[in-house]
């Protein structure tokens, strides 16, 4: 076995990293700009909105530049009874509805038209809203990783029970007002500080869903939904949604959740268009991107008390995160509430959280 | 002064013979060959009228026979790995049988030939074509990755074969998929070819015998793929005493041994592999990340005489792998294979080849995320038997009938939760069953010395057989589960739809002068079996699927032509080959569709077509100091998404780059004997990058920005190009010794270019970056011993 040793060692000693991967310069093609329809109908009681712009080297999802905008399309939503609701344009190529007893209803299907400038027609296919499927359980787990980029964090994961006489597809949307603490700005002589406290707007981008193809009539335990970092000691007030919607925009999602954590290996799916629901209503080959949905929802809104975060742990895991300067709060950070200052730091929740469940989370 | 005499008389003969006009067939040399240290006999070896320049070659059991106008003659006698011999014959004395003993060349000797059965028989010759012949003992000889010979490896270097990217699995003939290859053990199919997802092939060279792979036309008593026939035939142990060889290297250790059980009645041969894949796995980061592996596989066969002209042999084999690619899934894969085949001499004239098989492969998935544990199993079974005749009235006429059953049974795939804890539910998905029958018939006729014929019929019907629940779908809307309107059960073995249809192949060979000829051939194959996945290269997630109700068989149609040439007494060969091929039926799936594991499959699924072209060049110096070869290929290979709905269609529904089209493949071998048993060997590899999708816009959704891939395969990945090199020192010094070591030192990826495997994009805040990954990214140095006793 002497030899089989020498034959190892000579071969391994010399292989550093062998497999590699290398951010390299490709030429890529520019196809024509192609319509992007976002939208959906719920069961919320909200003002529903379609969203329309053109593909294009866009850069930030949240600055489209004016020429990738639509502005003057005409926008209707209809139901499978023929009750059709017109939306008005508001900014960033965002349209809306403007009558708020236009709700959706399980059980109707909805889709939606577009009307561009040219004449072109874009329809979607119309989705029909199933029933909502309730949270049953939230669990809370408070995760003491945190590095540079991120502090410790709270990992917010659900239990609901799938019911059994029908297929069922999962999303989750997760949005928080999670505490963020600066050095405040000075309020006269003295040590007076305000401003130091402000609750920031999370949204979780990940997409997060499931079918219940394999589980079908069981618990689903354990589903993840979002994290809140612990910036400070403040609360965080939390929104799960958990929207029940049709097997094609499940697919639709899949696509979405497979072409963003594309790695290139082997088991990497092509890459493709992600196929949506709206197309040319004269021109079935003329497909429109995004997807217009039609989806109940069912909410949980929770406060999480953060006992977990010790002063040595908020010294070495967040204390990187209050910027060395003395600044408002709400200036400072983005999508900020804002506060009136202390004396008692007993902020009021954010709208919304009055009587929410709250939940006390220990290390 | 007798000889002398005779020697005159001979002389007289050869000056009369033109004036006779007519060469008279009076006489008649029959005999057999054998091995002088196994007694084994030997096939395929040519025997070439010195004289006349005719020739034949022996039968399966060794025999031949040819006519000669005259009664004096010489003979040379030649065959791969055997030293040449000539006999001189006088019919008029005595007409016994020959019993011609061949004796093998040393180890040294055989390097000579890289990659040629030919020598001997040349290309120039045969009438067949579109054929790759390689010699396994000879990879152990040429430059390794890892230290590991490798067989599909050594094909990839021929013109016409590709494969999609350095360690994936499988390989691609002439524009085809992966699953239109037959690879055939000892008759038996294998399903699936890889280790370790790919990086090496599941046969150990060193049980193979010898490798055929046909690019087309393969003989018609082979049918059921498309694009190719590789077959494999597994060694037969020696008669003479027992012979082991053992190996180490980087990868894996092996340790095969042969011989003789009953001496002159039963012999066999048996070995094992067992890879230690950890210690690279390592070393490749990236692509695998924290993944472990292992595999091995083992081959036994044994063979009873039963009598000079009854021989009996059985072939076993197994190959199992593993692969964690992280902490939540685990696949296995494993084959399982039995091959019995007879073969008798019923007459001189007429024999018969009976081969009856099993074969099963089973692709595992075990899922390890809490609370959702599961076992996944898929497999697929073929049950076949296959007797063939052959009747060879004289040396210039082979006719081959016989008959083939092939049953198939395709297990989908079954869930089953793997814990109590776990919250999966089991899902069965119901079985399919098929059933291939099929006769054939083909003639070769050498109507002169320059012109030869082979035509080949083959009937197949093929039946798609209960028990089967199948649903009717909606008409004029696109498949779905919501479309289906009724369903119909059909009981145990009832057909629940048929196919059928000829197999034509013919080729033509024109010998234009003695060293020149010109091939031409066409054959049209049917396959009823089809691999789906959605990758590029083969993988663990893919499954068979079998023609039924909805997915019909797929055609294809090949049609060659090919110019071969032999220089300076076969020295030098050189071929160019050119070829048109269409494909019917292809199955194609939708963006985005769930494939596995889903019970109205037909609703994923697209039918296609296919159409390939491409020229082929090759020219190979056989003998000398420094041998080599170079071929050259230039191909396209190009798909069509038939769909029935706009909606469906793909790239407008026009042709597009097939995922494996690689236009240019350039590969250069060579090897230099340096003496004292040292030879130097190097490889240079250039092939087009294949086809890929990159993105061609973006735009926001869900308060990301997205990018869109709206045309398949429009791009092309960048070129892959690599230069091996490697020392073999071979310690045997005369034929007849018994222990030797074969030492190889392999430099894989010389000059260190990091081939992309794939360019992928992902987002960086605001701008799209393309990264490749390099499965290879430096040299790879290795060593690697194999030890003969």
């Amino acid at each position: 076995m002497q030899v089989l040793k020498i034959i190892i060692a000579i071969s391994i000693l010399t292989i550093t990293t062998q497999s590699c991967i290398k951010q390299v310069d490709v030429v890529t093609r520019n196809e024509k700009p192609f319509l992007v329809v976002e939208g959906s109908v719920t069961t919320d009681t909200v003002a529903y909105t379609v969203k329309l712009t053109y593909s294009g080297p866009i850069a930030y999802s949240d600055v489209i530049p004016d020429q990738y905008l639509e502005k003057d399309a005409i926008v209707t939503i209809a139901d499978d009874l023929g009750n059709t609701t017109p939306l008005v344009y508001t900014d960033q190529g965002v349209y809306e509805t403007t009558d708020p007893a236009y709700i959706g209803t399980v059980g109707r299907s909805y889709s939606v038209t577009v009307v561009l400038k040219d004449g072109r027609k874009y329809i979607s296919t119309p989705e029909k809203i199933k029933p909502p499927v309730p949270i049953s359980n939230i669990n809370v787990s408070f995760i003491n990783k945190f590095d540079m980029f991120y502090p410790t964090y709270l990992d917010i994961s659900i239990g609901a029970k799938d019911p059994a006489q029908e297929e069922n597809y999962y999303r989750w949307t997760f949005y928080s007002w999670s505490g963020r603490q600066t050095k405040g700005v000075s309020c006269g002589l003295g040590n007076c500080i305000i401003y130091e406290y402000c609750y920031q707007k999370f949204v979780d981008k990940e997409v997060r869903i499931l079918s219940d193809n394999s589980i079908n009539g069981n618990d689903i335990k354990n589903q993840t939904v979002g994290r809140c970092y612990i910036y400070t000691y403040l609360n965080d007030f939390i929104d799960i949604s958990q929207v029940a919607m049709t097997r094609e925009a499940y697919q639709f999602w899949k696509s979405y959740q497979d072409q963003q954590t594309r790695t290139g290996g082997i088991l990497d799916p092509l890459p493709a268009s992600i196929k949506g629901n709206v197309h040319n209503a004269s021109n079935s080959n003329d497909f429109a991107l995004g997807y217009f949905s039609a989806s109940s929802v069912a909410h949980k809104k929770v406060i999480l008390i953060p006992y977990s975060i010790t002063p040595y742990l908020f010294e070495i895991s967040a204390r990187q995160f209050i910027p060395d300067q003395f600044v408002a709060c709400f200036d400072y950070f983005p999508n900020t509430l804002l506060y009136p200052p202390p004396p008692d730091k007993q902020y009021p929740p954010p709208p919304g959280w009055q009587n929410a469940e709250e939940i006390k989370v220990y290390w | 002064m007798l000889s002398q005499l005779r020697t005159t008389y001979r002389i007289l003969i050869f000056l009369f013979i033109p004036f006779q006009g007519v060469a008279q067939v009076n006489f008649k040399a029959t005999g057999r060959i054998i091995d002088l240290d196994t007694k084994q006999p030997v096939k395929n070896v040519s025997i070439i009228l010195v004289q006349t320049k005719a020739g034949t070659s022996t039968n399966d059991s060794g025999y031949f026979n040819f006519p000669s106008p005259i009664p004096y003659f010489t003979i040379t006698i030649s065959s791969v790995g055997y030293l040449h011999t000539t006999r001189e014959l006088n019919l008029l004395e005595d007409s016994t049988p020959l019993k011609i003993e061949l004796k093998k060349k040393a180890n040294e000797q055989l390097d000579e030939v890289i990659v040629n059965a030919y020598k001997g028989t040349s290309k120039v010759k045969t009438v067949e074509m579109n054929i790759v012949k390689i010699n396994p003992e000879l990879i152990k000889r040429s430059p390794l990755l890892f230290g590991e010979a490798d067989i599909i490896k050594a094909l990839i270097l021929q013109p016409g074969v590709t494969s999609s990217g350095e360690g994936a699995g499988g390989f691609n003939v002439r524009g085809g998929n992966a699953d239109q290859n037959l690879v055939l053990l000892d008759g038996a199919p294998l399903f699936n070819t890889a280790h370790l997802l790919g990086f090496y092939t599941s046969v150990s060279p060193d049980a193979v015998q010898d490798v055929t792979l046909y690019k087309g036309g393969m003989p018609a008593e082979y049918g059921g793929r498309l694009s190719s026939l590789l077959n494999m035939k597994i060694k037969n142990g020696n008669n003479t005493s027992m012979q082991y060889t053992g190996g180490v290297g980087p990868m894996s250790g092996r340790f095969f041994m042969n011989g003789p059980l009953i001496k002159d009645k039963l012999t066999f041969i048996g070995g094992f592999r067992a890879a230690y894949p950890d210690l690279i796995l390592n070393q490749l980061g990236d692509k695998f990340g924290a993944s472990r592996a292992f595999f091995y596989d083992g081959i036994v066969k044994a063979e009873y005489t039963i009598n000079t002209k009854n021989k009996l042999s059985i072939t076993g084999y197994r190959s199992y792998d593993k692969f964690r690619f992280d902490t939540s899934t685990v696949y296995n894969w494993e084959s399982n294979l039995v091959s019995l085949n007879y073969v008798a001499d019923i007459s001189s004239k007429l024999s018969l080849k009976l081969n009856a098989n099993y074969s099963r492969f089973i692709s595992t998935i075990n899922g390890l995320d809490k609370f959702y544990q599961f076992k996944l199993v898929s497999s697929i079974t073929q049950k076949q038997i296959k007797p063939v005749f052959i009747y060879k009235p004289n040396d210039k006429h082979t006719v081959e009938w016989g008959a083939d059953y092939i049953l198939y049974g395709i297990s989908p795939g079954t869930r089953n939760p793997v814990s109590d804890s776990s919250n999966i539910n089991p899902l069965f998905i119901q079985k399919e069953k098929g059933r291939e029958m099929a006769v054939f018939i083909s003639d070769q006729v050498d109507f002169t010395d320059r012109i030869s014929l082979q035509v080949g019929l083959r009937y197949a019907r093929y039946d798609y057989l209960g028990p089967k629940t199948v649903y009717d779908y909606e008409k004029d809307v696109p498949m779905a589960k919501e479309t289906i309107t009724d369903s119909i059960h059909f009981s145990g073995n009832k057909s629940i739809k048929n196919y059928g249809g000829l197999e034509p192949r013919v080729s033509l060979k024109i010998g234009l002068t003695d060293e020149l000829s010109l091939k031409l051939s066409y054959n049209r194959g049917q396959q009823f079996l089809h691999l789906i996945s959605n990758t590029t290269s083969i993988s663990p997630v893919d499954f068979w699927k079998l023609s039924d109700r909805y997915i019909n068989r797929q055609i294809g149609d090949q049609y060659a032509v090919g110019l071969f040439k032999s220089f300076n007494k076969n020295q030098y060969e050189a071929s160019f080959e050119t070829y048109y091929k269409t494909t019917k039926n292809i199955v194609q799936y939708k963006d985005g569709a769930l494939l596995l594991l889903n019970p109205y499959i037909e609703s994923a699924l697209l039918n296609g077509r296919g159409r390939a072209y491409g020229l082929e060049f090759s020219v190979a110096k056989n003998t000398g100091n420094l041998t080599g070869q170079v071929n050259y290929t230039w191909s396209k290979s190009q798909v069509q998404v038939l769909a029935g709905f706009t909606s469906e269609s793909v790239n407008g529904g026009t042709y597009y780059p097939a995922d494996i089209d690689r236009p240019n493949n350039l590969a250069i071998m060579m090897k230099i004997k340096l003496g004292l048993g040292w030879s130097f060997s190097s490889n240079f590899i250039y092939t087009s990058g294949r086809p890929a999708t990159y993105p061609d816009g973006n735009y926001a959704f869900n308060g990301s920005v997205v990018t869109n891939y709206s045309r398949r395969n429009m791009d092309r990945l960048p070129a892959y190009h690599r230069l091996d090199a490697g020392f073999t020192y071979v310690s045997k010094r005369y034929p007849e010794q018994k222990r030797y070591s074969i030492w190889n030192i392999s430099f894989y990826n010389v000059y260190m270019h990091k081939n992309a495997y794939s360019i992928y994009f992902k987002r960086d805040d605001t701008r799209l970056l393309a990264y490749r990954l390099s499965v290879v990214g430096g040299i790879i140095p290795s060593l690697s011993w194999n030890y003969n006793f």
